[in-house]
């Protein structure tokens, strides 16, 4: 009933796209792949992630998924759960970036032929999902760098062979911890967190945000020998106005985990991450914090933007502020008027933990501005500083910053004319207007209002402003402290070097006028 | 939750892929495939007879290079089939991966290999062995069925849970191959089904779904098992256990009338335990759930914590169809926290929200900043973002409704035309919710009037006559604002239709309205108008003079024909209303456009003749039916959520099946049949209430790496293997042929069939005792009851309902 039946991998961006793999789970779908994909191609576009098509037999039900130039498309002929199979290519994708490196590109796949097939026959049997998970794959399938290793060629064809080398250790194929391969071994015993968080807010022309939330997620790299046991534990602001009894992490808010996270714990002591970690990469859990848990708490933000539109004698021109300031982040400037960014300060357990923390810095800075269709061009466009780049319907507008540290608050400007299409054609639409022609004596009156209007109808109704703040996470959750509280095979006296990293990003940051 | 690899994308920038390095990349696989296409088959076939391992590889790797490219690559098969008995896993296993996707072609060539793979069956790795069972069932050769189902049959009693697993995927296979198998393959399930692994489990609960999906009989005495495995089994396993019990639930958990049964249970049957009277409490509250749909529907919540999206879907899809309406509150937040997923997870479950705001809209309505349109937002992602606006509109506070109006007003002055239409159409469906909302939507819809744009102008005009129609009396001043509008509005059908409107309602108030002052103003400029403005203004004045006739002659004068031209002519003196008409008429007759000409002509003659004035009432002045505009997705509504066909909104996907509706209670199977298998263990049967329902609530929840603090009874078995790890298979072996063992036993004891057998026969031994009991007095009976253990509470419980069963059938 519910099954995979095949997946095809097509690159989008070769002269034609081109298949560049197919592997079927099940008997041969009857749709040959080109077809699919020249179902998928008619469909207008963006194409959302499951089409019908029924003119096929039998109707085929096509799921896509496009990651940078692939698209994966995978078929199936009868009723299954969406999510399902769009979870599993998401799956695919993973996977194979872990064995061949990101990003994943057409010639790593073309020359790991035969790792992928084998990688997706162990992920689904009979289009079942089988072994999803990486670091159980990692005992079935050898990675390419270490078939490379026994190898040690260039020229691709193998100088030595061991085969017992190649026979896996009957390891075991179900471990309690199957999210953990067996046997780790590091001589590095390393630990990074980083937390990547990206801001979602929507600004109303008055300046008062209408939602500001920011969605969190940790990206964990684990390189610890044997089944270590880690406690992490989170930290968010208690600078809300909280209620009392609340606890301090209560503005995380719907979390969901890596399955290796035990839910009693969290359940229990909200914050407080204890798990066994798989090996390597992996994302161990998201979360998302309300940056307006009160109508009243102000939104602060490293980059503001206001907009002016139909400005100028001619009311033909828009212009764009931007304020870029540090100053809200560092954490002797948040008291009060920004409770979010809390003390980042006392993050100083081990090197890695001081660093960029503390001089948060914005990087990144760009102004994407969406012009409407009668904008035919711009004219007399300035701006202070940055450069620009006009092309079809948008502006973006890259905002340079200078090194951290500096200048704890820049502004620049841009502002530029419009110029609308068909403006020159506007008298013969006038004439053109049959019922119009009547009243001579007040069109110019009214072309002169038309004219008013049409101006307005041209102008940038939002902007869309990107950052990227390292060292500083907008909801101000913080790491508090990274244990190995048990666990095997890792001696006692293993100090691992730990890292921490916070990002932010603007993930869609819309300012209105 | 984001995939693992946007993330590292974004957290190490700078990767970023340039045109340049894709340029490079898709030439150098290019010339990787003219590389490759140089080599001959018979340069391979060369490398595939080699005698050298490394040769055979490589050769190997050619063939699946070109296999998975998706050419033919039929041709190599004997030579490749051929190094099947190689030691070299790798080889093995390529061999395989060839052997499934051409097997089906050369059944004679391939059945030479089967040997070959029937020996790795017994191979003492558990990595071959598993491989083995999954290639042989998987090669679809019709003639090995017999073979397969015996492989499944070792299987399914192997030491290993990894090859168990394989062989309770095997078994759709061989029912694919060959259908006579069934009643071994469903033995082996009902084993399988039993299994003390979750790993296991969830594999044969996919079989399960796969070959026999109404053999709810083999789930029955392993329900409360696999309730209680639920939150341990891997994603998929979970997806496939919802999908599972979703069904069951439904043909198993009869919607009780509970009256009587709490007559009698109440007072004071459970009170001598907090906990059992605790959830007798609840009970009663949620109108008699049944204690196993309870212990089902609360194992679910932790799930709403998955980093898989489809299993907070699949929660989400067993609440909204099995749940009484409580429990969608702790889905809101779940589900709308599933946007931060990439854009086609979003999509999906923006629809899943969609369609449960349909039936309650209550639980999102804290999250309705989630749902604002953004401005990067596809087409397919702001119409559902605006649906569920509307949908949650009416159970908002002010200042919600508010930001949702001025929202919703933003985008309608945008410029993207689609989006213009749609949202005010969403004004539209605001108004309806609510008479005290539509005012303040109406407000904000004749704000529109004004534009210039005329998609935005047209559609809210549509809008505003579904509002008035809804509700007329209380919407006469806007009319008067309309008919306002008419000095400046400029576009045609704007115009019309402002024109309709105010024809239409004409007749309020006894014509003491604004229609015939605007007939008057129109008439002035009626040369001007475009062809649908004139068409409308003639409408409107027979509308008009309709109303006007009906007020001069109350009687239908009953003196026939009076004259043509003259009738009007002579009243004219008396009311400037008939005069008014015949000069429109007299416009119409000399048009140019013939349609005009007609029309005037028809209502003409229609009014001309007093006998015949209600004929034209009925034609003119007929009572509009109320145009309802349901929600765009509204036929979603009733298809089952998570599905691939409420995605598409489609009933026709092949393969859906709508849920089954409730079973009646008179047919449900017993809930005794579910209490058995939980003794199957070593626990006595004196603690089955409190181990079988109480504490699970709280203990199942550890999702625990077991063997650090796994719990009691269940995981047990888990802790030694993880010991075993490190220090290799000798113990693993152990560890497994232990709980193997264990499992024979159980299957020495009998099949789930039995249990069941041995279940009616206590039940009724029960049910005469029960009997007996109700002859005594009923106190008696609670002060007894107290007494015994709880467990025999809830089996006489059940006895009871068994014994409404028999009782029927004799």
């Amino acid at each position: 009933m519910s099954a995979i039946d095949a997946l095809y991998i097509f690159d989008r961006f070769a002269p034609t796209a081109t298949l560049i793999l197919q592997h079927e789970w099940r008997t041969r779908p009857p749709t040959a792949p080109t077809s699919l994909l020249a179902h998928y191609n008619a469909h207008p576009q963006p194409c959302p992630s499951l089409i019908y098509i029924p003119t096929t037999t039998p109707p085929t039900l096509l799921f896509s998924l496009v990651h940078s130039n692939l698209l994966l498309l995978s078929p199936a002929i009868s009723e299954i759960e969406p999510l399902l199979v769009l979870e599993f290519l998401h799956r695919i994708v993973d996977v194979l970036e872990d064995y061949l490196g990101a990003p994943l590109m057409t010639a790593k796949i073309e020359s790991n032929y035969a790792i992928v097939a084998q990688l997706l026959y162990e992920m689904a049997d009979d289009g079942f999902p089988f072994t999803t998970e990486p670091n159980a794959l990692r005992d079935v399938v050898l990675p390419p760098s270490l078939i490379g290793k026994i190898f040690g060629s260039v020229t691709g064809l193998p100088s030595t062979f061991h085969s017992n080398t190649l026979s896996l250790p009957p390891s075991n194929a179900t471990p309690t911890t199957p999210w953990r391969r067996a046997n780790v071994k590091h001589t590095n015993n390393e630990l990074y967190v980083d937390i990547l968080e990206l801001v979602i807010a929507i600004i109303a022309p008055s300046g008062r945000p209408l939602c500001a939330r920011s969605n969190g997620t940790i990206a964990f790299n684990s390189k610890l020998s044997g089944v270590p046991d880690l406690l992490l534990t989170l930290q968010a602001p208690n600078s809300h106005k909280q209620q009392l009894g609340a606890t301090p992490t209560s503005s995380i808010l719907y979390p969901v985990f890596h399955p290796c996270v035990r839910l009693s714990r969290w359940r229990d002591r909200p914050g407080e991450l204890s798990f066994v970690p798989p090996d390597g990469k992996f994302i161990l859990a998201s979360y998302e914090v309300d940056l307006l848990p009160t109508q009243k708490t102000p939104l602060q933000l490293p980059v503001q933007v206001e907009m002016k539109t139909a400005v100028g004698h001619e009311g033909d021109e828009f212009e764009v502020r931007v304020l870029i300031s540090t100053s809200s982040l560092t954490p002797t400037a948040g008291n009060g008027s920004s409770p979010a960014f809390g003390s980042r300060s006392g993050s100083s357990r081990s090197p890695a933990f001081g660093g960029s923390s503390n001089t948060p810095s914005v990087e990144e800075v760009s102004i994407t501005i969406p012009l409407p269709p009668v904008v035919k061009t711009l004219v007399a466009t300035r701006c202070s500083r940055g450069e620009f780049h006009h092309e079809d319907r948008e502006i973006v507008w890259k905002i340079p910053t200078t090194g951290s540290g500096s200048a704890p608050s820049s502004t620049a400007t841009f502002r530029t004319g419009v110029q609308i299409r068909g403006y020159d054609a506007d008298d013969e639409d006038g004439d053109g207007d049959g019922s119009e022609e009547g009243d001579s004596g007040s069109k110019k009156n009214k072309t002169t209002a038309a004219r008013k209007r049409r101006m307005e109808m041209a102008m940038p109704r939002c902007a869309i402003v990107g950052f990227t703040v390292k060292g500083w996470l907008a909801s101000g959750v913080r790491v508090d402290s990274l244990k190995i509280v048990g666990g095997r095979g890792i001696g006692e006296s293993v100090k691992p070097y730990k890292g921490v990293k916070y990002i932010t990003r603007a993930g869609g940051v819309e300012v209105r006028c | 939750m984001e995939s693992l690899s946007r993330i590292s994308s974004v957290l190490e920038s700078a990767r970023d892929l340039t045109l340049e390095a894709a340029q490079s990349a898709s030439a150098a696989g290019r010339l990787g495939r003219r590389e490759a296409k140089l080599l001959s088959s018979k340069e391979t076939r060369k490398f595939l007879n080699s005698r050298i391992d490394r040769e055979v590889l490589d050769g190997l790797r050619r063939v699946i290079t070109m296999m998975s490219r998706g050419n033919d690559c039929s041709e190599f098969f004997a030579d490749v089939v051929k190094n099947v008995a190689s030691p070299a896993l790798e080889i093995k296993k390529l061999v395989y991966i060839y052997l499934l996707r051409y097997a089906e072609f050369e059944p004679d060539l391939a059945l030479l290999s089967i040997n070959t793979i029937q020996k790795a069956l017994n191979d003492q790795n558990q990595v071959m062995r598993a491989m083995a069972i999954r290639v042989m069932s998987g090669i679809r050769v019709p003639v090995i069925s017999q073979i397969v189902a015996l492989a499944i049959k070792k299987g399914v009693t192997d030491l290993s849970s990894y090859v168990r697993k394989c062989a309770a995927l095997a078994i759709p296979k061989c029912y694919k191959l060959d259908p006579t198998t069934m009643p071994q393959l469903t033995d082996h399930l009902g084993t399988l089904l039993g299994d003390r692994s979750h790993y296991v489990m969830s594999a044969a609960v996919m079989a399960f779904l796969e070959i026999a999906p109404s053999r709810y009989d083999l789930i029955h005495p392993h329900f409360r098992t696999l309730v209680k495995l639920l939150i341990d089994m891997d994603e998929w396993g979970q997806l496939a256990m919802l999908r599972l019990l979703n069904g069951y639930a439904r043909k198993c958990f009869p919607v009780k009338r509970r009256k009587k049964k709490a007559v009698n249970a109440e007072g004071g049957f459970y009170s001598d335990d907090d906990t059992v009277g605790q959830i007798t409490g609840t009970q009663d509250m949620i109108q008699d759930m049944d204690p196993d749909l309870e212990l089902f529907l609360s194992a679910c919540s932790p799930l709403l914590q998955s980093r898989n999206s489809a299993v907070i879907v699949a929660v989400a899809r067993v609440y909204r169809h099995l749940a009484p309406s409580e429990y969608l509150k702790q889905l809101a937040g779940p589900l709308a926290s599933l946007l931060r997923a990439p854009i086609n997870i979003q999509h999906i479950a923006l629809i899943s929200i969609v369609s449960i705001a349909l039936k309650c809209a209550q639980p999102f309505s804290p999250f309705v900043t989630h749902f604002l349109v953004q401005h990067l937002d596809p087409p397919h992602i702001w119409r559902l973002k605006l649906e569920i606006l509307t949908l949650t509109f009416p159970f908002v506070n002010t200042c919600t409704k508010n930001l949702i109006l001025s929202e919703l007003e933003y985008f309608a002055q945008g410029y993207d035309q689609e989006l213009i239409k749609e949202t005010v159409r969403a004004i539209g469906r605001c108004a309806q919710s609510e008479t005290r909302n539509a005012t303040r939507c109406l407000r904000v819809l004749l704000r529109q009037v004004e534009s210039s744009d005329g998609v935005l102008l047209s559609e809210s005009l549509t809008v505003i006559r579904h509002i008035i129609q809804q509700n007329p009396t209380a919407h006469s001043k806007t009319v008067i604002r309309l008919a306002k509008a008419l000095d400046t509005a400029t576009n045609p059908t704007a115009r019309a239709s402002i024109i309709w409107l105010v024809g239409e309602f004409s007749g309020i108030d006894d014509g003491n309205n604004v229609a015939a002052d605007s007939l008057r103003i129109l008439a002035k400029n009626f040369l001007l108008e475009s062809d649908q403005a004139k068409q409308q203004i003639i409408l409107l004045a027979a509308k008009v003079y309709a109303h006007h006739l009906n007020r001069t002659q109350p009687l239908w004068p009953s003196s026939p024909a009076i004259g043509h031209d003259k009738d009007p002519d002579d009243e004219a003196p008396k009311h400037s209303l008939p005069l008014l008409f015949s000069y429109i008429l007299l416009l119409g007759r000399y048009d140019m456009s013939y349609d005009i000409r007609d029309r005037a002509r028809l209502y003409k003659s229609l009014l001309a003749n007093p006998s015949s004035t209600e004929l034209a009432t009925l034609l003119l002045l007929a009572p509009k039916p109320t145009p309802q505009a349901p929600s765009p997705s509204f036929g979603r509504k009733d298809l089952t959520l998570g599905s691939a066909a409420m995605i598409l909104g489609q009933v026709s996907i092949r393969g859906y099946e709508p849920l089954p509706d409730w079973i009646n209670i008179s047919r449900a199977p017993s809930p005794s049949l579910r209490e058995h298998l939980v003794t199957e263990g070593t626990i006595p049967q004196g603690g089955l209430a409190i181990i079988g329902i109480a504490p699970q609530n709280s203990s199942r929840r550890t999702n625990t790496p077991e063997g650090f603090t796994s719990s009691q009874f269940s995981n047990s078995p888990k802790f030694p293997e993880c010991e075993t790890k490190s220090n290799g298979k000798v113990e693993t072996s152990l560890e497994d042929f232990l709980a193997s063992e264990e499992e024979s036993e159980i299957e020495g004891e009998g099949e789930g069939i039995d249990y069941e057998g041995e279940g009616g026969d206590d039940d009724r031994e029960e049910r005469e005792d029960e009997e007996e009991e109700e002859d005594d007095d009923a106190d008696e009976e609670e002060e007894e009851d107290d007494d015994d253990d709880d467990d025999d509470d809830e089996d006489s419980e059940g006895g009871k309902e068994n014994s409404q069963l028999l009782g029927g059938s004799k």
